[in-house]
């Protein structure tokens, strides 16, 4: 009999196991839906714009949690230091602080511990952009929100001074938008999202530094964006975006008009067309050639030498040139980390 | 007479209870000692990525021939026998973390204060000893791995 009794009470411990597995895969907080982003199409480097977010909620919860919202911004920008955060909504208004870098984002506490921005990369990338030199900046609810068993909306207001690092930029914003229990993770049955994520519209930055267009096809693209001296570096060249058809035949060089150096020093002389400078075609008729080159190398520096810029062409077999926006004018590429 | 039987099959059954008890053995295995990781001899390079990507198919083997990176080790000198965007640029002296167990590989180049260490993993893959350093030359978030094989 004692052994019966003691199996009935184990029976009824894994009957109230399941009944709350059972009841935590029906509660649900919260799924959102990023459905409106007002944000201007253009802007002037160091101007304060306004980019708002509108979202709607459900949950079938009740619960205490921290709002979570990410932009996804150009890292020149330096997004965190330069932007402001606040948030109105049916269930409350309140602001928003940066996020720590320390704190983990739900869905990876298992297993690869990303903190949130790093997850929100994972998983979104650079959104509709083509350049990575993006980041996704995340900011947190200074107050927990008390969430209702039921629907809710709300508005997140960005005041972003834009183009901290002064150059012209051209680029897509994307937004996620979650809290702080929940995070990138999906719920319910059937499961879906407790996340809400959109693409942003396109939006051009002005000002006086380096032309910066991280979301537009270019005609050529170097691979890493971010690069010293003494990394690899490959350079790509789409001859179909070359609607001038100013370059003739299927031989095409890179030509370095200049190399510049943290001396103050000008290094000429790496314009020609040779096996060195040849580009090579990716694949058959794919119009997009490579060339893979190790600056250090390439432009001969000694060890005290530290490479800055360089300002260069495409060139046929003949000589002609291609520039900047199908111009004669240079590319230019800086070596630079940051 | 009963007893003397009885008696009889009580001592065969103590003889067989001791027979049966001595012939359980228990083997006791012996840990093998890992062995020293001995790097000595010319390393040449089997596979190169910049990030993921391979960069042997990339580069031009005119400019920049990977073929001709060895990385020599002898007791506790290293050299390079060309040049290549690696962890060191120079020949020195090297160390492992652990000779047993090693996860971390340090390079002191000849002249260097202090030596620069990086990951290191040291595995068998069909059947011969390869060695992986991964490093960054340039940006930091640029991250490449060349793993090299003991040339014959």
């Amino acid at each position: 009999m004692r052994s019966y009794f003691k199996i009935d009470i184990k029976g009824r411990s894994i009957w109230k196991i399941c009944a709350l597995i059972a009841l935590a895969v029906f509660l649900v907080c919260c799924q959102f839906i990023i459905y409106n982003i007002q944000q201007p199409a253009t802007a002037n480097a160091g101007q304060t714009i306004t980019i708002s977010m509108r979202d709607s909620a459900i949950s079938n919860v009740a619960g205490t949690e921290n709002i979570i919202v990410g932009i996804l911004l150009p890292k020149g920008f330096n997004g965190a230091q330069n932007m402001t955060v606040s948030y109105t909504s049916t269930i409350g208004n309140g602001t928003m602080q940066p996020i720590s870098p320390t704190i983990i984002e739900p869905s990876t506490s298992g297993t690869t511990h990303l903190n949130y921005s790093q997850s929100f990369m994972a998983k979104f990338g650079i959104g509709n952009n083509l350049v990575n030199d993006m980041e996704w900046v995340v900011f947190i609810s200074t107050q927990a929100v008390n969430i209702p068993n039921g629907s809710f909306e709300g508005t997140v207001n960005f005041q972003l001074k834009v183009g901290a690092d002064g150059n012209t930029t051209i680029f897509k914003t994307a937004f996620v938008n979650c809290e702080s229990t929940d995070g990138l993770n999906s719920g319910g049955t059937p499961p879906a999202p407790d996340y809400g994520f959109n693409n942003g519209p396109r939006m051009t930055v002005n000002g006086p530094g380096e032309f910066n267009d991280l979301c537009d096809p270019q005609l050529t693209s170097l691979v890493p964006a971010k690069a010293l001296q003494n990394d690899f570096v490959t350079l790509t060249y789409s001859e179909g975006l070359d609607t001038l058809n100013l370059l003739k035949g299927n031989n095409f060089y890179l030509c370095v008009d200049t190399a510049y150096t943290s001396d103050g020093k000008k290094l000429t002389g790496f314009c020609s067309q040779s096996p060195k400078t040849h580009l090579i075609e990716t694949s058959a008729t794919s119009n997009t050639y490579m060339i893979t080159f190790w600056p250090a190398s390439f432009f001969g520096l000694t060890s005290s030498q530290t490479l800055t810029k360089m300002a260069y062409h495409i060139i046929d077999a003949n000589g002609n040139k291609v520039g900047l926006g199908d111009t004669q004018s240079p590319f230019i590429f800086n070596y630079s980390c940051e | 007479m009963k007893k003397l039987i009885f008696n009889k099959l009580n001592f065969l059954l103590v003889i067989l209870s001791i027979l049966i008890w001595t012939s359980c053995k228990t083997d006791r295995i012996s840990p093998v000692t890992e062995s020293t990781k001995d790097l000595t001899g010319t390393w040449k390079i089997i596979s190169a990525t910049r990030n993921g990507t391979n960069l042997l198919p990339l580069v031009d083997t005119s400019d920049i021939n990977f073929n001709n990176f060895n990385l020599v080790f002898s007791g506790a000198n290293y050299s390079l026998t060309s040049s290549l965007p690696f962890i060191v640029s120079q020949s020195g002296t090297f160390a492992l973390d652990n000779p047993q167990y090693p996860f971390q590989i340090s390079f002191k180049p000849t002249g260097a204060a202090t030596p620069t260490s990086t990951a290191f993993t040291y595995p068998i893959v069909n059947g011969v000893r390869v060695l992986t350093i991964v490093f960054s030359p340039g940006c930091t978030q640029n991250s490449y791995s060349y793993s090299f094989e003991k040339v014959k």
